[in-house]
């Protein structure tokens, strides 16, 4: 009997260290899992430091661009609307219509105002001219007269 | 039947039970207590970690010279390294078993990102019925200038003859030559800009003819543009209207010749185009045109042919390097031309800020005060 009782005991006790050994173990994991959590490294977007890439040229046509040689510009107002009226039609016919109509409203807001503009950009063009004829390298005057130039293609192509 | 026994059977299940009850406890509440500890010991670091960084930045700005340095804090430390090249700074805390190690980035803005106006050269308003008005700052190295019968500027804070260093950015020694700010330069900053960004968010055209940009849904998305000319001068660019096409958008438009902008009418508010050349920048238009942009010329700026009502959003640098206006040397920086009506020019502190229009930070180099822009938490 005592033989029994002994074996018992050690079955119990074996028994009792298994069952803590396997909280500790369960415990251990918890806290494993907790910890997992806890520091919750916060992660920024990573910027600037990209690797650089090879530098290829792009094709400017295939982002809406055009290019003008610089010995090709156009001289007249007639080479400035036929370079540039295919591509306001183009952006017309892609923009959302209330885009161009952000142009349109200014103008029909104050239409008298347009045309005394338009007046004043065709007097400049016309006394540039003359004064380029007189000196053909004047580069400064080149410069104003190309910007009119460039500045009346636009309200070409806007509702009159 | 025997029943001599039972009782210590019934004991020993008591105690087990008592035992494992006990001890489950106890090891629970001390591996609690040693996270709570953990935790906190963490969250004490990583507020070392961000003294350090506010104690770098602070100490970076008195000293541009600053390389780093150790500090403690009730009980915690934290060591801050400061890389030699890159403006990045890793600052590591500790607190008792607690580590923990914040990444931060930083990008110098050069002062004359505090102006609204900034001029390496003079300011001239001449036109028959002009009106300029400029919000916050003007800084001009040279002087201001007005000319015309009814021409009329007003300038919320005008100061002249500062010095270039507050009016102008030069650009770094990118070819190691030991000058800075030459027209080589220009062109590897222009590159530099386009090789750090994916190749869907930067176009790299190379020409020596004018380069006409319109809104253009195949340029959403694009950050930079980089129009490259052989020699100084050429590589021109027309901008019309904008470039921008989609809310939100943040594209710099660089070229080695001079830009132009045509009819800046900005189709989304809360856009920004910007542009950065080598000649002059020239803004022209007919209509009512308002625009937010960051403009940086080295050489002049030039509001010419502005016929109605304009205003411009963000800031104008013309560093006037070269003064190529010896006849007329009152034209040499920024100029408000033939213009007619008003312009306006209101300050964005978005650049002073740190928000940078992109390419930018390569222009900036290595002057002016070191503004956060990105951190990161590494360990």
């Amino acid at each position: 009997m005592q033989k029994k009782i002994i074996i018992f005991t050690v079955l119990v006790v074996l028994f009792t260290f298994g069952i803590v050994l396997f909280s500790v173990y369960q415990t251990q994991k918890i806290t494993r899992e907790t910890e997992k959590i806890i520091p919750a490294p916060i992660k920024r977007e990573e910027i600037a430091t990209k690797r650089p890439r090879r530098l290829i040229p792009s094709r400017p046509e295939d982002y809406g661009m055009i290019v003008i040689d610089e010995n090709n510009k156009p001289q007249a107002q007639e080479g400035w609307d036929n370079l540039l009226s295919p591509k306001f039609e183009e952006l017309k016919a892609k923009a959302p219509p209330e885009r161009w109509d952000k142009i349109k409203e200014k103008i029909r807001e104050e239409p008298q105002k347009t045309q005394e503009k338009l007046k004043q950009i065709d007097d400049s063009i016309k006394q540039y001219q003359e004064i380029l004829r007189q000196d053909p390298n004047n580069q400064e005057i080149k410069g104003k007269l190309e910007r009119l130039m460039m500045l009346k293609s636009i309200t070409k192509e806007l509702p009159q | 039947m025997n029943k001599r026994g039972v009782a210590l059977i019934l004991s020993y299940m008591v105690i087990t039970v008592l035992t494992i009850l006990g001890s489950a406890f106890v090891i629970r509440s001390a591996s609690e207590s040693n996270i709570a500890r953990r935790y906190v010991d963490s969250t004490r670091a990583f507020w070392m970690a961000e003294a350090g960084l506010a104690q770098a930045y602070h100490d970076w700005v008195s000293n541009p010279a600053y390389s780093g340095g150790t500090g403690s804090l009730g009980g915690g430390a934290y060591t801050i390294v400061k890389s030699a090249t890159d403006p990045e700074v890793s600052v590591t805390g500790v607190f008792a078993s607690g580590q923990r190690v914040i990444q931060a980035s930083f990008v110098r803005i050069p002062s004359a990102f505090e102006n609204t106006l900034s001029s390496g050269g003079n300011l001239l308003l001449r036109g028959l019925a002009a009106r300029v008005e400029v919000y916050d700052k003007t800084r001009i190295s040279g002087q201001y200038y007005k000319e015309g019968l009814f021409a009329s500027g007003w300038f919320a804070d005008k100061q002249e003859g500062v010095s270039q260093n507050n009016t102008t950015i030069k650009i770094p020694d990118y070819n190691n030559n030991g000058t800075s700010d030459e027209f080589a330069d220009f062109v590897l900053f222009g590159r530099e800009c386009v090789q750090s960004y994916p190749e869907g968010e930067a176009v790299y055209v190379q020409t020596n003819g004018t380069v006409n940009i319109f809104p253009d849904a195949d340029l959403v998305g694009k950050k930079v543009v980089f129009v490259e000319g052989s020699s100084p001068g050429t590589g021109n660019v027309n901008i019309w209207f904008d470039g921008t096409w989609e809310e939100g958008e943040d594209l710099t438009v660089i070229s080695t010749g001079q830009i132009t902008y045509v009819e800046p009418l900005q189709f989304q508010e809360d856009a920004r185009l910007n542009t950065a050349s080598w000649g002059d920048y020239t803004e022209a238009s007919i209509f009512r045109s308002e625009h937010e942009s960051v403009v940086y010329t080295h050489d002049d700026a030039n509001f010419v042919d502005i016929l109605d009502w304009g205003s411009t959003i963000g800031n104008v640098i013309a560093n006037d390097a070269v003064k190529d206006h010896p006849s007329d040397p009152k034209k040499d920086g920024i100029s408000f031309l033939e213009l007619l009506t008003y312009e306006k020019i209101y300050y964005s502190d978005r650049a002073a800020n740190g928000d940078l229009p992109p390419g930018f930070q390569y222009l900036s180099g290595a002057t002016g005060t070191p503004k956060l822009i990105d951190w990161q938490e590494t360990q």
